[in-house]
């Protein structure tokens, strides 16, 4: 069910590590941002068995987190949330596939067991290559840089204002929450549960347009101003060019070659 | 649960966030032509609400399986096709990159399936001409039900398609179907009953909320018509992947009563094209030729009668 507390704290905490100061936050946010996407489109773009290839991959996320302080536990209890689904999707890839592809000290693996270890890699590849992201950029610099790469301001105007409306929801809902518990003491039935989301919504649509009417009077005109301006500098151009050459140098290598036969 | 990086490859992705992308755009310029003061905040706390509404999880009985609310048909009830869409494309990217939940590259596959087929498709199609004006509360039930089911059951079909192009889980596709469609139904009945209800519950309490736009009057098709013709193009471009070897009812009942099966075209060009994804593209913008062509032929005869 709907935990007020918990996606208040949820959301607090990756508000609190993007307003930190370290190398990585110093970036320019475009720079991280098309990093990213070319991570992501490179380790989509491994055959379906593949899974050594994709290892070595782990060392963007893992620089990016250390380097950026994102703490550990944080990233793996998002990561462990995701991946029961993406066993969901891949758990009947090993009755499908039986065809054996390689042999690791006398076990023969089939391609259905590559490519279901495959989807858990890229899945805990691409999940905290996001949340790195996100934990080293911060949504309104990321918003800027959205916009800078083409995205319509609508959208990223609404990106966040959703943002800090979630806010808003959660603590209206914790509110009512607490007033109900403290009248009544007891689960609400359905009926109940029903009046009060409607009031919920009523009261956070209504407390939404007060608080768009001050943002317009202090003369919100649709852009978000940054305290600090988007320049980009050489170090970020070293900083893309670096990724991306590392990226395109993983990816074209042929690990089976390498490794021993396990591609 | 959306779909993941995991499960498509860039091919895949690209595709589709291309698809996404030319439909945000085009929504983009439909809400600032608009330029209603009101719908801003509305949607900013329409997207937060519905953001909530999809985590909440209920289990369907008998499938082990649990599914959860969209709200693309709620949303385009009230904020309208474009208004809906930006909003469900910025609960995608909000969740995308703040709850791991759905992938970056998948983003564009997402927002197709859980935005495109509510708001371009089953609100104005068929939500809209079922409800009327819209005083009539089993009319709304109806139309809420049949327009979330038919949303669904797309945005379920347009799952499948997706993944099988991919191939990183090596569903077979009609298996994946079966699977699929029964349980968006399921899926797409509750959501059709919760959109009802709030929707009858906000025309109780706040009548100005729900759009008053009359039938007709400046809502624009392009986006629905762009939509559909990327959707006929892909379907014709990619449904040749699947086409069985197997004859078909009349090359069967050739070969049974013939010996042989359907003739065999020598030219080059059908050599060069027959069956593979060229022609089915090339098909798709023929018939968007042809029905052009008649439809404004039809169009010019009508004025013309009307004004002689």
């Amino acid at each position: 069910m709907f935990n007020p507390a918990a996606a208040l704290a949820e959301l607090g905490a990756l508000d609190r590590l993007a307003a930190g100061d370290t190398a990585v936050h110093r970036y320019d946010p475009r720079a991280k941002l098309a990093v990213t996407l070319a991570f992501v489109i490179a380790v989509a773009s491994f055959p379906p068995t593949a899974f050594a290839g994709l290892v070595p991959f782990a060392l963007f996320p893992l620089v990016m987190a250390i380097a950026g302080g994102v703490p550990g536990r944080y990233l793996w209890s998002r990561i462990l949330w995701v991946l029961p689904f993406a066993l969901l999707l891949g758990i009947a890839n090993p009755w499908l596939d039986r065809v054996p592809v390689v042999t690791v000290g006398g076990l023969a693996v089939t391609g259905g067991w590559l490519s279901l270890g495959s989807i858990i890699l890229r899945v805990i590849l691409t999940v905290s290559a996001a949340l790195v992201l996100l934990a080293t950029t911060g949504i309104h610099p990321l918003c800027r840089a959205l916009n800078a790469l083409g995205c319509p301001r609508v959208l990223t105007v609404q990106v966040l204002l959703l943002y800090r409306y979630l806010f808003v929801l959660v603590e209206q809902s914790a509110r009512i929450r607490m007033a109900r518990g403290l009248r009544l003491g007891q689960r609400p039935t359905l009926a109940e549960a029903g009046t009060l989301l409607g009031q919920l919504l009523l009261r956070a649509i209504d407390r939404a347009g007060r608080i768009h009417l001050a943002m317009r009077s202090r003369g919100f005109d649709g852009t978000f101003r940054l305290a600090r301006e988007l320049r980009w500098i050489r170090r970020d151009t070293l900083f893309l060019c670096s990724w991306l050459v590392i990226f395109i140098f993983l990816r074209a290598i042929d690990w089976s070659r390498l490794g021993g036969g396990i591609s | 649960m959306h779909m993941a990086d995991a499960l498509v490859t860039p091919a895949v992705g690209v595709a589709m966030w291309a698809a996404a992308a030319v439909l945000t755009a085009a929504s983009a310029k439909k809400l600032e032509l608009q330029n209603d003061d009101r719908t801003v905040p509305l949607m900013g706390v329409l997207g937060a609400f519905v953001f909530a509404g999809q985590m909440l999880n209920f289990s369907i009985p008998l499938t082990g399986s649990s599914g959860h609310l969209g709200g693309g048909l709620l949303l385009a009830a009230l904020l309208g096709p474009a208004g809906a869409f930006i909003t469900i494309a910025s609960i995608l990217a909000v969740q995308a990159l703040i709850f791991a939940d759905g992938g970056l590259l998948a983003w564009g596959c997402n927002v197709i399936n859980l935005g495109f087929w509510p708001c371009f498709v089953a609100y104005p199609l068929i939500f809209k001409p079922l409800v009327g004006a819209g005083t009539s509360k089993p009319r709304l039930w109806l139309a809420s039900v049949i327009a979330a089911v038919v949303g669904f059951q797309l945005g379920a079909f347009s799952v499948v398609m997706e993944t099988a192009l991919s191939g990183v889980a090596r569903l077979p596709v009609v298996p994946f179907l079966l699977l699929m469609q029964p349980i968006h139904l399921a899926i797409g009945l509750v959501e059709g009953l919760a959109t009802a209800a709030i929707l009858g519950f906000l025309h109780q309490a706040r009548p100005e909320l729900l759009r008053r736009d009359a039938m007709g009057t400046g809502r624009s098709l392009r986006p629905v018509l762009i939509g559909l013709f990327i959707g006929a193009l892909l379907i014709g471009g990619m449904s040749s992947w699947f086409a069985s070897a197997n004859p078909d009812g009349l090359e069967w009942a050739l070969r049974e009563l013939a010996g042989s099966g359907a003739p065999v075209v020598s030219g080059r060009i059908h050599q060069l094209v027959a069956g593979s994804s060229t022609a089915g593209i090339i098909g798709v913008l023929l018939v968007f030729e042809v029905a052009g062509l008649a439809g404004l032929t039809i169009i010019r005869r009508r004025r013309a009668a009307a004004t002689a």
